[in-house]
């Protein structure tokens, strides 16, 4: 990233062959739309393109730009997400898409895929943020450390929090199951 | 091991930070209650796993990615527009230089000589006076109006004026000594605190400790008289400590505020 930022503008194309696959899938878990993940996607490396010159190395090399890229990866989905909220709820056709596909007669398969669509509300019902450090934790395989560098937090912080947002995830699949 | 330990090496153990084997010897160490919770939160966490793959981009992710750093790349290529100082120097010369920097002095003195009169400035005065007027007003009707919240917006109001008149301190002192309502006159006793340099404001609040029976407005009351240092309350503070109703908390402010006072 330090090339890019001193005019080597090719390299920004390796950094994009190498962590776009990651990035589409942290906001495919976000927002459960590949279209509106390859926007944002974009919008995160135009963003990298733009503010190169904002990024600082330290010691700790690949780590920071990882950092750096999720931080920025953040604010494009807290402003995707402000924006959401501004034009209206539009509910997910995916899951009804997925009903629909299900053999009748596949009773266990149905109740399974049941449960994980229950699931996946309950996660849709966390805060952004919290959706953030669990898809971070689970699903891009990032260290607690490294977590801790986006959210500029205590590795222990991040333990607390991920914890905590693991015993509200279980409540509202609970209450979701009730309903 | 305790509950905050178990949850930490759980948490490491799921974040693959420590192997099956650590965890398993962990958890032979705890009490069964303590693996309970987090069997269940195990299975959410287990669960995740089972959720839709992330389906691979379209190929139109790639393609405006490309295009939007070949636009950039044409960016950092095109020569800057650059201010030759050297250039805009030589074609200034001296001679033109102080042209410039008299006719800015001939404009700055025009701009001074025609600049807002004392008339004008007499405008914005009366203008101001007429605003306070009307607050003045304002604060006096809403200070009649039934509704709680235009009496508090009344008393409010009054900290914005400057200064208060007769009238407004006569409003103020009634709504202190009537008002049904004990946060209009709890907000009334800090309005009129704020005039406390006015003799009459000080006596009036004075007066007015006998006159009260909510505990918050005496303990408020009680407040002001020592923020306002005004010894002439002792009196009514001593007298208010006679009430054989009076409530324990307020009897400490009082005895706290004599104290102070005297």
């Amino acid at each position: 990233m330090l090339k890019v930022k001193a005019g080597d503008l090719d390299k920004m194309a390796l950094l994009y062959e190498r962590h776009n696959r990651n990035l589409f899938g942290f906001f495919y878990k976000l927002t459960g739309s590949g279209s509106v993940s390859e926007d944002l996607v974009h919008n995160v490396f135009y963003r990298m393109l733009k503010y190169r010159y904002t990024f600082t190395e330290d010691t700790s090399g690949s780590h920071r730009f990882t950092a750096w890229m999720y931080h920025l990866a953040r604010n494009v989905n807290a402003d995707h997400y402000k924006k959401q909220k501004k034009v209206s709820y539009t509910d997910d056709m995916q899951p009804w898409e997925k009903k629909l596909k299900v053999d009748e007669n596949a009773h266990s398969q149905m109740a399974k895929s049941q449960d994980l669509e229950l699931l996946q509300k309950a996660i849709k019902h966390l805060a952004p943020e919290k959706q953030e450090m669990l898809i971070l934790t689970k699903y891009q395989g990032m260290k607690y450390e490294q977590v801790a560098d986006i959210f500029g937090i205590t590795e222990g912080a991040v333990k607390v929090r991920m914890h905590r947002v693991l015993q509200e995830l279980r409540e509202v699949y609970l209450k979701l199951e009730k309903v | 091991m305790s509950q905050e330990q178990l949850k930490e090496k759980w948490m490491d153990y799921m974040n693959g930070s420590i192997t099956l084997q650590e965890w398993e010897s962990f958890k032979s160490q705890a009490d069964p209650a303590q693996l309970a919770e987090l069997e269940g939160l195990e299975k959410i966490w287990l669960a995740m796993d089972e959720l839709p793959a992330t389906p691979e981009p379209e190929a139109t992710m790639d393609e405006r990615f490309y295009a939007t750093l070949s636009e950039f790349r044409k960016e950092v290529t095109a020569p800057k527009a650059t201010v030759n100082w050297a250039g805009i120097l030589e074609v200034l010369s001296w001679r033109r230089l102080a042209l410039g920097m008299l006719i800015f002095a001939v404009g700055g003195g025009f701009g001074y000589v025609l600049s807002p009169s004392g008339e004008y400035k007499q405008e914005i005065s009366s203008l101001s006076s007429e605003m306070k007027d009307m607050k003045q007003m304002m604060m006096l009707t809403l200070l009649e109006k039934p509704a709680v919240q235009d009496r508090l917006r009344a008393v409010s109001l009054s900290s914005e004026l400057p200064e208060a008149d007769s009238r407004v301190i006569e409003a103020l002192v009634q709504t202190l000594n009537t008002d049904e309502n004990v946060n209009v006159r709890m907000v009334t006793v800090e309005a009129l605190a704020r005039f406390g340099r006015y003799p009459e404001v000080r006596q009036a609040l004075v007066s007015s400790i006998s006159q009260q029976s909510s505990p918050m407005v005496q303990i408020a009351l009680a407040e002001a008289m020592v923020a306002l240092n005004e010894k002439g309350a002792v009196e009514a503070l001593k007298g208010l400590l006679e009430k054989d109703d009076l409530n324990d908390i307020v009897r400490q402010k009082v005895l706290k505020s004599i104290e102070v006072l005297t």
